[in-house]
């Protein structure tokens, strides 16, 4: 396999034009690459914090290809650690989430505390006599840089990257209107929807952080009457008609489906009325907390719609009567990834929101739903397309909004906005992915 | 002896999984009673279970009018992880009457489903029914069923029934 060149990789992305070549998609020689220029460089979403909420609890995800363990230690502190024992690397933790007050490597049971430390390992006077292992030296991989924003954990191996709040940029303003609304604490509902997508993982990136346009034909079957599975949102305008935006930011992340002016907490209000008083008094009381707490402008944008935290976390969030859906992917492969789906929910929302929220993400966006299978088999067939040697001499076409670009100013909003529907979401990303491809 | 109860059951079984098989989803709806809730929890590695319970994560917890509004869908020609159809085949087995009032009973079986698409997208699901059944005016329906997947990663997105 030859090397991939800086220079070939600007020329397989042509931004100027709209165009991209497939080679993103299936090549193993830019797959590889991205694991260490985009994974092993970015800050990457690890877990929420009520996943992990007592010392010694514990989940464990993927940095790329790396396995890794997220976790508090004996004094509440969370920390990440490279899954793999420093003896012979074998793993030493096998479940996706539990407790525990060490994580012990079953093949020659060396164990390490929640602090990484080597604090066991057996027989070592018969093994190791005289001093021959100095313990005290040994611990885990760790994560060098973990941090929070309202809950959300990231971790990020490049000890000089900028912080957490400074990577999400100009995007905490409106991530900001998300945390703000929950009355309690946002928490994760129990149990994480795992399946195995056979594409590459930035194909879902994009789709997630740019593509307002496949979802009336991709999803064309919700506008059939009877047929949309989602309690609220039914009172919003046709969705193409929506006066919407997309808003860009730096760091390459985005958002596809940003309203003007409270359409997204009408169409709650109008769902609210329908469950009775005291779903209307919530829906009220969430916005109100966003307008006194925040902004009335943040209060105004009230859901963030789809999108995309660069790399490969992309989220769903219509408002309080739209179940809130984080979207992690990890990579498995150029031609592969898992689509891990979280739900989130407002420890405070009335019990009988709480099971509306919980029925419309499983029937929504989720493995088992009636949105991501239509899109996944569509990702599917595109990878059977863009592998072929022919194929891969073409461009796909990203030039949706071009002749458009920023054209659209409102007032005290952050991040660059423009008009939507268009490819301006996909070709942020990309640029920034080129970005760090060639850094 | 082999009890006629038994058998009354495989064949409800058997006839609900060509009825899918067949894609004949309306008459397959038939065979539900109106209450009746259709679950498949989400499966997590774990030391001591990772079956998730109420109210937590699930990849199907649908009702009878969810389960419609499925059916439906597939019938639009719009529901493109089924268009065109996948081919299945359920294997029911090991079906064993666990508890035995009369006119309802519970049902515990194990279910494996083979799904191909197109000429090489192919996966199995494989887990545990524990179904109830309910005789109504004379005829078995499914008045209850939670699947319980041996899989904590599932092959595909899901677009089937199991």
């Amino acid at each position: 396999m030859r090397d991939v060149e800086r220079c070939d990789l600007a020329a397989l992305v042509d931004l100027d034009q709209g165009r991209i070549s497939p080679r993103l998609f299936v090549d193993p020689e830019i797959y590889r690459l991205e694991l260490e220029k985009i994974f092993a460089r970015c800050w990457i979403f690890l877990a929420h914090e009520s996943q992990i909420r007592e010392s010694g609890e514990y989940v464990t995800t993927w940095i790329g290809e790396d396995p890794i363990i997220v976790c508090r230690d004996r004094i509440g502190k969370i920390r990440a650690y490279l899954n793999m024992c420093r003896h012979r690397g074998a793993l030493v933790c096998h479940a996706d989430a539990g407790r525990t007050g060490a994580f012990t490597c079953r093949y020659h049971g060396w164990s390490y505390s929640t602090e990484g430390q080597l604090v066991g390992v057996p027989f070592e006077e018969k093994v190791y006599p005289n001093g021959e292992l100095r313990k005290e030296e040994i611990r885990l991989v760790e994560v060098p840089r973990v941090e929070s924003y309202g809950g959300f954990i990231f971790g990020c191996w490049d000890e000089h990257a900028e912080s957490l709040e400074a990577y999400l940029g100009d995007f905490r303003w409106y991530f900001d209107i998300f945390l703000e609304r929950a009355l309690g604490e946002w928490e994760v509902v129990a149990g994480v929807q795992r399946c195995v997508i056979e594409c590459n993982w930035k194909l879902h990136a994009e789709n997630f952080g740019g593509d307002s346009y496949h979802v009336l034909l991709t999803h064309a079957f919700a506008t059939r009457p009877g047929l949309n599975p989602f309690f609220s949102l039914g009172s919003l305008p046709l969705y193409m008609e929506f006066p919407a935006h997309v808003v860009t930011f730096e760091q390459g992340h985005s958002m596809i489906d940003v309203l003007y002016h409270g359409e997204y907490y009408q169409a709650d209000l109008e769902a609210a009325r329908r469950l009775g008083p005291e779903a209307v008094e919530y829906v009220e009381a969430c916005y109100q907390k966003v307008r006194t707490r925040k902004s009335p402008e943040q209060a105004d944008v009230y859901g963030l719609g789809p999108g995309l935290i660069f790399p490969n976390l992309m989220f769903l969030d219509f408002g309080c009567l739209f179940p809130a859906g984080f979207y992690f992917m990890r990579p498995r492969g150029p031609e592969r990834h898992e689509y891990w789906a979280i739900h989130l929910q407002d420890s405070r929302a009335p019990q009988v929101v709480k099971e509306i929220l919980r029925r419309d993400f499983i029937m929504g966006q989720a493995a088992g739903g009636t949105f991501t299978p239509d899109d996944t088999d569509n990702f599917w067939g595109m990878t059977q397309a863009l592998r072929g040697i022919v194929g891969q001499r073409q461009w796909l076409d990203y030039r949706s909004g071009l002749a458009r670009e920023g054209a659209v100013q409102i007032e005290g909003r952050p991040g660059n906005i423009g008009p939507r529907p268009s490819d301006r979401g996909q070709r942020n990303f990309y640029r920034r992915w080129l970005e760090l491809m060639t850094a | 002896m082999r009890s006629e109860k038994q058998w009354e059951i495989e064949q409800f079984l058997y006839r609900e999984a060509r009825l899918l098989d067949e894609r004949k989803f309306d008459e397959w709806l038939n065979l539900l009673s109106e209450d009746i809730r259709y679950w498949i929890p989400v499966r997590e590695t774990r030391y001591g279970g990772g079956v998730c319970g109420e109210g937590e994560m699930a990849y199907v917890d649908d009702d009878k009018k969810m389960l419609e509004l499925r059916v439906k869908r597939l019938g639009t020609g719009l529901a493109w992880a089924e268009e065109p159809p996948s081919r299945t085949r359920h294997f029911v087995m090991n079906v064993e009457i666990v508890r035995d009032e009369g006119d309802e009973v519970e049902v515990h079986s194990n279910v494996l489903v083979f799904q191909s698409r197109y000429a090489t997208y192919e996966q199995f699901y494989v887990g545990k029914r524990e179904d109830r059944l309910r005789r109504e005016d004379g005829q078995w329906k499914l008045a209850y069923r939670k699947i319980i997947l041996d899989q904590a990663l599932l092959p595909r997105t899901l677009s089937i029934v199991l």
